[in-house]
């Protein structure tokens, strides 16, 4: 009797005890599902942080358009690998183009990404950024992350390439939701050197046209 | 200016009509020329990286995809349609999204959504995705019913999103290429797989086959009026953005659809992700063939 009064005793405290375990690991579980990454590897943190300093800087509603493009930029030279994503955009054309049309061309894009994602950024509001889990492909890493909306809306996926290079980390390829930036421009541009004679210069001249345009729309805006 | 109300045979007599013609055209293309080598290395002074490697990969899949032998037409109705856009359907999307409150839109997109839940099931059996397929029917009766004929997404906020599938993307699965791109009149982008999969949906709708055996024909192009004006609203934004910010917009638009589509097919899933079913066999094939073509030292 006293054997098994103790026996259900402790069978009934383990119960318990498994039962607020699972209570109080309940509604954490699950919030760490939507909200802690998996792992802190560097890569994962790089990208953290440069999501963390997107949603920061280009959200922000005080400042100009201008500003807006500045930062991205800021950010663009920073934590970019300009060069090798200017080759993966001009694709076969960036070894026709001569050493001076590629520095330019590296310039000019820079100017137009700047633009995009500032113009981008300029609609959010309140969403976060949240790395979920990333995959080495032999040196490069691919880190899955999602922006969540301060709606409650579906998460939208982001997928980003990270490059290591000497230590430290380089973005070379982001894709929202399936969609690469980089491919969609490395698209637009053959198509339009095509329609220029097969020329990296006639890209390069309309590229000056809407780089010039921007600016002056952005200026005029400030 | 208005949209006549071409009779509905009279407009699948048309549709059925190109997309017959059409498939004639790519083979006038041999694949050869279609697809460009998979030097990949040349591209890179530098010994090529997995990045750089997946990259070129998927921008090869993309070239071989590129097969835009319309290419002249299409950018014409795509003139035609810009036209149309700025006289008819951006201004009436922005006064639908200036008018109404976000949460009428919403409710507006969920009651559209929902009348596509047949069709989604249909999908989502030919596809063989019984779990999609559940997923589809406990929509369905949730919203339908508590969520008051589908203006509310009870089911999307207890976890089970909306995930649209049409027959484009069935065929897809099925193993069926997209063939030539095709820009549609007023439709927009497409290519011939996806709007041979628009006319198969129009013809075997059970929402448009019952409005049209009622003499409620009308009801179906209110219907795809507020589909489009609704689509187009929550585009507002970012296709003023790449606009503003494209050197070659029509250029821009075919690259954006095909990534769309693919990301659609594959259910939204990375594309190099371990547990990918459902897809076509050159994206299953992606990652392992990225690992083979690295230079061995």
């Amino acid at each position: 009797m006293t054997a098994f009064s103790r026996r259900h005793f402790s069978v009934a405290v383990s119960a318990a005890l498994l039962g607020l375990v699972l209570f109080a690991a309940g509604p954490q579980a699950a919030r760490a599902q939507g909200a802690a990454p998996v792992a802190q590897t560097e890569a994962a943190k790089f990208v953290q942080e440069l999501g963390n300093r997107a949603i920061l800087e280009l959200t922000d509603k005080t400042i100009g358009d201008s500003e807006r493009v500045d930062r991205m930029r800021a950010m663009l030279r920073q934590s970019f690998d300009e060069t090798a994503v200017s080759r993966f955009v001009l694709g076969t054309y960036w070894n026709r183009a001569t050493p001076a049309e590629q520095n330019e061309f590296i310039g000019l894009y820079e100017t137009l990404v700047s633009y995009t994602y500032a113009g981008l950024f300029k609609k959010y509001s309140g969403e976060t950024f949240q790395v979920l889990r990333e995959r080495d492909i032999s040196g490069d890493i691919v880190v899955y992350a999602q922006i969540n909306q301060p709606s409650g809306g579906q998460p939208i996926p982001i997928e980003i390439l990270v490059r290591p290079t000497d230590g430290v980390y380089r973005a070379i390829d982001i894709k929202v939701e399936g969609i690469s930036m980089p491919l969609t421009h490395r698209k637009e541009y053959a198509s339009v050197i095509q329609r220029n004679q097969g020329q990296v210069a006639g890209l390069l001249k309309i590229l000056r046209e809407k780089s010039a345009s921007l600016e002056n729309s952005s200026a005029r805006a400030n | 200016m208005s949209i006549a109300p071409v009779s509905r045979s009279l407009y699948l007599s048309a549709a059925l009509l190109g997309a017959a013609l059409v498939p004639n055209l790519a083979l006038a293309t041999p694949l050869d020329d279609r697809r460009e080598p998979l030097a990949v290395g040349a591209q890179w002074a530098n010994e090529p990286r997995a990045g750089d490697l997946q990259l070129e990969a998927q921008a090869q899949i993309d070239i071989e995809d590129e097969n835009d032998p319309l290419e002249g037409l299409n950018r014409g109705i795509f003139e035609f349609n810009r036209v149309v856009d700025g006289i008819i359907l951006k201004p009436a999307a922005q006064i639908y999204r200036g008018v109404l409150p976000q949460e009428a839109q919403d409710g507006v997109r969920n009651f559209l959504r929902n009348l596509r839940s047949p069709i989604i099931l249909l999908n989502n059996l030919l596809q063989g995705d019984m779990q999609a397929a559940g997923n589809t029917i406990g929509r369905f009766l949730l919203n339908s019913t508590a969520g008051l004929g589908g203006v509310l997404d009870l089911a999307g906020e207890r976890g089970l999103p909306y995930r649209g599938e049409d027959f484009g993307q069935t065929f897809a699965v099925w193993g069926i290429g997209d063939g030539p791109y095709l820009m549609l009149p007023i439709l927009g982008p497409s290519n011939v797989r996806d709007t041979t999969g628009i006319v198969a949906e129009w013809l075997t709708d059970p929402v448009n086959i019952a409005l049209d055996n009622n003499d409620l024909e009308y009801l179906i192009y209110v219907r795809a009026g507020f589909t489009g004006i609704d689509a187009r609203a929550r585009s507002l934004d970012v296709l003023d953005e790449l606009e503003r910010t494209s050197l070659d917009y029509y250029a821009a638009i075919r690259s954006l659809y095909r990534q769309q589509r693919a990301n659609d097919i594959r259910n939204s899933r990375p594309s190099d992700d371990e547990g990918r079913p459902n897809l076509t066999r050159a994206q299953a094939a992606l990652p392992d063939d990225v690992v083979s073509f690295r230079p061995s030292r």
